[in-house]
């Protein structure tokens, strides 16, 4: 009995301890319970409707790459054998630049745009990293506000190949985005479009959009072709390039044109309003 | 009659020693009852029903990111099947030469920003000349009819270019007035703002 006395204190303690311990064990759980609980709501719910929607947008998005190889497959014309040999040879070809300038110039002279030019020189070959080496080009021009920005879209049209190449990341991928949620099998249609001639559609888009749009049954993706090339840089190419001028750079076989940039450009306002005195550095770009 | 500390300890204790048994019996129940709970009922309660298939969250999460990560794999191969030469030299400086700031809408908004800046001096700020290249545009010019003001209506101009979301960076003018017989006082100026 004395005994028993004598380990009250060392029960008493072992059940206060036990007990805190299983009250926290307790504490735990419950929290674990609050926290799936809630969880459901907040992240089950969401999930539940974004799964079916990635499901579905996996098998649209493997429909439209099988098609998108297969036409692939059927094309006639490698877009990169016209890269390696029109817009980025392994070198440079200044005759063809040259025309390409003089094309131009003749063009904004013609239009009163342009009142004088020097000579175009060049300047030697560097590397311009990434497997690519550049010539400068420099030239000077008594030019006016309208004429520099024609000169800014024919140096943008310089190397670019396809409708695509006229278009942002952003813009190529908004259109593929429309055409994965409108029509999936348009895909064709779409990779035919954006790797039209540019030069050919700069001259005559309305029968690849028509041809584009015929694939589409609703009225939202024209709506939102229209916005897209409306902002793009296709209308201000298209004001560039006149029609004889495309002619000229069909006939004379400078389209495709090699890679330009321009890399430097200097302004000086001119003796008239509009005008200026332009330094221009352009970069004509060739495979290593 | 006042406890003497020996006797309040031994009925402190004595009430420990009572409360202790039925404590931990009740901690022991709670804690048993809630740990069946967590492996029985939790996972039926938390379970959702996903195209006629019971799921828990930990399950739906680590499809939806494998789902994830399939259609990014496959918007990635679609994409490079419909636009041939991406991820190609080529590619790269096309996109550069599309996305790159249009050296004459540049001026145009600068020239705009200068007009909007002096609203009561049209024609105060003169654009002569601009350098465009290597991600940056020199601007020089002149600001000129403010009479004193001149280098205020520059800090003015300088503070409305900071604001053009194409713009990261500017460097500031040496700010100075100059006294001209013929057009009085004027700071002449060269900025430079550094594209994003």
């Amino acid at each position: 009995m004395n005994d028993m006395r004598n380990r009250r204190p060392f029960i008493t303690v072992a059940l206060w301890a036990v007990s805190g311990c299983l009250l926290f064990l307790a504490g735990t759980l419950l929290r674990e319970h609050a926290v799936a609980v809630r969880s459901v709501r907040a992240d089950a719910l969401p999930l539940v409707t974004e799964i079916p929607q990635l499901e579905r947008r996996a098998r649209v998005l493997a429909e439209q790459r099988e098609l998108a190889e297969l036409s692939d497959a059927l094309r006639i014309g490698s877009p990169e054998e016209r890269m390696r040999v029109y817009a980025l040879p392994t070198e440079p070809d200044l005759d063809k630049t040259v025309s390409a300038l003089d094309v131009l110039f003749r063009s904004l002279r013609a239009s009163a745009r342009l009142s004088s030019f020097s000579p175009v020189t060049f300047g030697n070959v560097e590397d311009a990293g990434g497997g690519l080496r550049r010539t400068p080009v420099r030239t000077t021009l008594g030019i006016h506000e309208e004429g520099l920005d024609a000169l800014i879209a024919f140096i943008q049209l310089c190397g670019s190949l396809s409708i695509a190449d006229a278009l942002t990341d952003s813009e190529r991928l908004q259109l593929l985005r429309l055409t994965e949620m409108e029509s999936p099998t348009a895909i064709v249609a779409l990779e035919q479009y954006l790797n039209a001639d540019l030069l050919s559609y700069i001259e005559e888009p309305r029968s690849a959009d028509a041809q584009l749009l015929r694939s589409f049954s609703s009225q939202s993706f024209e709506r939102s072709l229209r916005d897209i090339l409306r902002t793009s840089a296709l209308p201000t190419m298209r004001r560039a390039v006149s029609p004889a001028m495309a002619q000229t750079l069909r006939s004379s076989k400078i389209w495709p044109m090699q890679m330009m940039q321009i890399d430097a450009l200097t302004l000086d306002a001119g003796g008239a309003p509009g005008w200026y005195k332009a330094s221009v550095e352009l970069g004509l770009y060739t495979r290593q | 009659m006042a406890l003497s500390r020996a006797d309040a300890g031994t009925i402190i204790h004595g009430i420990l020693y009572r409360y202790g048994k039925p404590l931990a019996l009740f901690s022991a129940v709670f804690s048993g009852a809630l740990i069946i709970s967590r492996i029985l009922v939790l996972p039926m309660l938390t379970a959702v029903e996903v195209q006629g298939e019971m799921r828990d969250i930990p399950s739906l999460q680590s499809q939806a990111e494998v789902l994830r990560g399939e259609v990014t794999a496959l918007e990635g191969r679609r994409n490079e099947d419909v636009l041939p030469l991406s991820g190609t030299p080529y590619r790269s400086l096309v996109d550069a030469k599309i996305g790159e700031i249009h050296p004459m809408d540049f001026l145009r908004s600068v020239r705009a920003t200068a007009h909007a800046a002096t609203p009561d001096h049209g024609g105060a700020i003169v654009i002569t000349s601009m350098t465009y290249g290597d991600g940056e545009a020199a601007i020089s010019g002149d600001v000129s009819g403010v009479g004193l003001s001149s280098m205020t209506v520059l800090a003015q101009f300088l503070e409305a270019l900071r604001t053009d979301e194409r713009v990261v960076r500017v460097t500031p003018p040496a700010f100075t007035r100059l006294q001209d017989p013929r057009i009085g006082p004027h700071s002449p100026f060269t900025i430079t703002l550094h594209f994003r």
